[in-house]
């Protein structure tokens, strides 16, 4: 079983490598497992932390199943345990050649063939022993993924194909004002669109709040048909009109003068205050000031929001394809007013998530619409419906300023972010020292004295959630892409001047625990090794480098980049340094590298939702494109050799990317890049 | 609400439904093959696309009507038992990540094979280039597509 969320790519793939990593040989199928957080605790997919969680649970199971094995072979046999060796789906009895495969020794286990025999649990508390690095077999080997047969065959089921029986399908026009309600609507051409079963208004603020973080639905109205197309057909013929609410006065625009006149005035929230950052800058010898502006960025999984859900007398059936099954659960119980037990959420493949899934409205939709109708309904989201109706990445205006001293090194640091956080959006509390995207321990904290934090808030019915490395993903390209100007200013090679500024190795804080700075300088030392760093460029191209330490890992990106006079931008090399500790699937791992250069050119290169009178402009490919084939830079991955325990890598890859690549255009064509995605803004 | 009659992976079918359905809804909601996946609905992302007589089209932009007595072939028909040389490529090359875009990326792999059996990268990124994904396998199918190419040959000779 793994615990969780349907969406973490190669999380399936880790896991019998780990636990086999203890029991040895065999095939070990996965299944994805049903909300259960009494059995399973809590089990969303957030954060990069699927293997960092499993892994001494998977390696003490394996290790724990591996001395049941060999218990039960010793017993048949007579001998002892310790002449019994486990290997490749089969315990040895070195001495007499005799050997039994895993299977029937599992059901000798399972009968409890001894009374001698000590359980499960009791082995798990006598602490099993686990394999050295050295006695692995899985382990660090590049795996295929477990599933790749099903995939090429396209048998293998996503959430959208989930088909139950007398299933109907619904669309839902959403108000297109975020925050905005239903005034009134007439249903007569949609229902007469053959295969209508019903129009059902969605009443969203009738239904109680599902909690902190787990956002509702919005209000809308929802055809049900008897198939997709007839449901989409009788979505554009319904006449609503909208009751757009306040917010219907925002637009981007407006955002970023609010955001400027935060910037002019007292910050709200000091996030954090080292020594006295405005004596130190009064003794600089330089003061260097920049802006940068990043943008609301959707998610765009391949595979739109969409759920099943059965609601009958005392019982909700739920199928969604979520990175948090337990949100969905509590969204039904609140919709339906059945109580957890009456709830059964199926968690079912996605196609991608990035953080969208993380949210439950989607479901709470089918959920509401089943319940409507009497009927099990899927819910199916246009392309157009996830653009408009997401929970964006939040945009942020960031103010850095640097004093610095007569050799050009940083001696007094501010960072000011105003922007509408997500925090608040999802209802998580209103202090703006609670509410900042801007951390205690964002770079380069602990690196310098006088180092100050601040942050303001204006308030937003844009909704704002999860992404992929969310806060990183902006703060992390504001930092770098700083770093890098500060080079300049002082006339430094970037690079040097970054491990300059990380300083000697040693363990700096970092929220209750500390990072390493010798393994962040060892990433930054790697990626520019491997890249050639200081080569002769040709004219018109261009080499930036950064690096961060985020969700546990660390990552430096060197990125090559060629910017001719008279043509676009192409990315031409990314050559990535990774420090994850040890790497359990080698395919895996390259592959997050891979899929997070990809996902974080295309935020730096096109990513942008703009808000016009309280909506989403964006709504499809056309307009908020994603990095296509012939865009693909070559791609190197390197990855550090470690003994440590396995860290996350579905976001660890993506933040230093930005600031690589923006970093490298500076290089290439003199113009520092403050505000992002990069087309559009000059030669992109 | 109109019949029609349709071939799809060498099998008859009729269907009865609004004649401007997009050939991706017949396949998905009326004859049951889901392996062709919706993701944009305008031609835009690729992922619904499907072979007919050979050439890959995309499906979500396709009404029924104009299909006619063409022959459409998709994922689930692409071969017998998983064996095409695309498909074999891309579990050689670990290709897919979450997978949903993945029909449609190999469903546009073969169609350039079948014209074009030794493709230049060139053509590759031409003929792939329709197809998104977001997961980031790229690199991988560019790999894929070229050993695919190799293992046809291989096949042939």
């Amino acid at each position: 079983m793994t615990r969780s969320g349907g969406v973490p790519r190669g999380v399936s793939d880790v896991v019998p490598g780990v636990v086999s990593g203890v029991v040895p040989g065999g095939r070990i199928p996965t299944e994805q497992a049903n909300l259960d957080e009494r059995l399973y605790g809590e089990q969303y997919a957030g954060g990069s932390d699927s293997v960092q969680y499993s892994w001494d649970l998977l390696r003490r199971a394996g290790a724990t199943a591996r001395e049941l094995l060999v218990q039960a072979a010793s017993e048949e046999w007579g001998v002892s345990g310790a002449e019994c060796e486990a290997r490749d789906g089969r315990v040895l009895h070195g001495p007499s050649g005799r050997s039994l495969g895993y299977g029937p020794l599992a059901v000798l286990t399972a009968r409890g063939l001894s009374e001698e025999m000590p359980d499960a649990e009791t082995l798990v508390a006598t602490e099993p022993a686990l394999k050295t690095p050295g006695e692995y077999r899985l382990i660090g080997r590049r795996t295929p993924s477990l599933d790749g047969a099903e995939v090429v065959t396209g048998r293998i089921r996503f959430g959208l194909d989930t088909r139950v029986e007398d299933m109907l399908v619904a669309t839902v026009a959403r108000c297109p004002v975020f925050g905005g309600r239903v005034q009134g609507f007439d249903a007569a051409a949609a229902e007469a669109v053959p295969g209508v079963r019903a129009v059902v208004e969605i009443d969203a603020d009738a239904v109680e709040d599902f909690g902190p973080n787990n956002p509702k639905m919005a209000n809308g109205v929802a055809v049900v048909a008897e198939s997709t197309w007839a449901a989409m057909k009788g979505r554009d013929a319904l006449r609503i009109d909208w009751d757009p609410g306040p917010g219907a006065a925002e637009s981007t625009e407006g955002f970023w003068r609010e955001c400027e006149r935060l910037a002019g005035e007292p910050a709200q929230a000091r996030i954090r205050d080292d020594g006295d950052f405005e004596s130190a800058m009064t003794r600089a010898a330089r003061r260097v000031e920049a802006t940068y502006r990043v943008p609301y960025l959707a998610h765009t999984p391949m595979e739109p929001m969409n759920a099943v859900a059965h609601v009958t007398d005392g019982r909700c059936d739920v199928w969604a394809p979520c990175q948090n099954p337990g949100y969905v659960g509590t969204a039904a119980g609140k919709v339906t007013g059945l109580p957890p037990e009456a709830v059964h959420v199926h968690v079912v493949r996605s196609g991608g998530g990035f953080g969208r899934r993380f949210y439950a409205d989607y479901a709470a939709e089918a959920v509401y619409l089943s319940r409507a109708v009497g009927a099990p309904v899927q819910v199916v989201w246009s392309r157009e419906d996830d653009v408009r109706h997401g929970f964006y990445r939040p945009a942020g205006h960031h103010v850095l300023t640097a004093g610095l001293d007569p050799a050009g090194r940083p001696v007094a640091w501010r960072h000011f972010l105003a922007n509408a956080s997500r925090h608040a959006a999802l209802g998580r509390g209103g202090d703006p020292r609670e509410a900042g995207e801007l951390d205690d321990f964002d770079f380069p904290a602990g690196l310098l004295p006088n180092l100050r934090f601040e942050y303001s808030q204006l308030d937003s019915v844009v909704p704002r959630g999860q992404w992929r490395a969310v806060e990183p993903s902006a703060n992390v390209w504001v930092i770098q892409s700083f770093v890098d100007e500060l080079a300049h200013a002082a006339g430094r090679d970037p690079l040097e001047y970054q491990l300059d500024l990380i300083g000697p190795p040693r363990e700096v804080p970092f929220y209750s625990r500390t990072y390493s700075t010798g393994r962040l300088r060892r990433v930054f030392a790697l990626a520019a090794e491997k890249a050639g760093w200081g080569r002769p460029r040709a004219p018109g191209a261009g080499v930036g480098i950064a690096g961060s330490y985020s969700n546990s890992s660390y990552v430096a990106h060197v990125v090559e980049v060629s910017a001719p006079a008279d043509g676009r931008v192409r990315v031409e090399r990314v050559v990535s340094a990774v420090d994850c500790g040890m790497v359990v699937n080698p395919s895996g791992a390259e592959a997050q590298v891979e899929g997070c250069i990809v996902y974080g050119l295309t935020a730096a290169l096109y990513g942008e939702i703009t808000i016009r009178e309280g909506r989403a402009v964006q709504g499809n490919f056309d307009d908020y494109p994603a990095l296509r084939i012939d865009e693909m830079p070559r791609v190197e991955v390197h990855f550090v050799e470690s003994d440590l325990p396995p860290q996350g890598m579905g976001e660890p890859p993506l933040p230093s990317l930005l600031p690589a690549f923006t970093n490298a255009l500076f290089d290439a064509t003199g113009e520092r890049v403050r505000e992002l995605p990069v087309r559009g803004r000059g030669r992109a | 609400m109109q019949s029609f009659e349709l071939t799809v992976n060498g099998r008859r079918h009729v269907v009865d439904v609004l004649p401007d359905t997009p050939l991706l809804w017949v396949l998905r909601d009326e004859i049951g093959l889901t392996g062709t996946k919706f993701g944009c609905g305008e031609g835009l992302c690729g992922s619904c696309t499907v072979l007919v007589d050979g050439e890959a089209i995309w499906s979500c932009v396709t009404p029924i009507s104009e299909i006619g007595d063409a022959e459409v072939r998709t994922i689930e028909g692409l071969s017998s038992d998983g064996d095409h040389p695309v498909q074999r490529a891309w579990l050689a090359e670990d290709v897919p990540q979450c997978g949903y875009c993945q029909a449609g990326q190999i469903m546009a792999a073969a169609a350039l094979l079948g014209r074009e059996p030794d493709p230049t990268d060139r053509e590759i990124d031409r003929a792939m280039r329709g197809n998104i994904c977001r997961c980031g396998t790229y690199a991988r199918i560019k790999r894929a597509v070229r050993r695919a190419a190799e293992l046809a040959q291989e096949e042939r000779a």
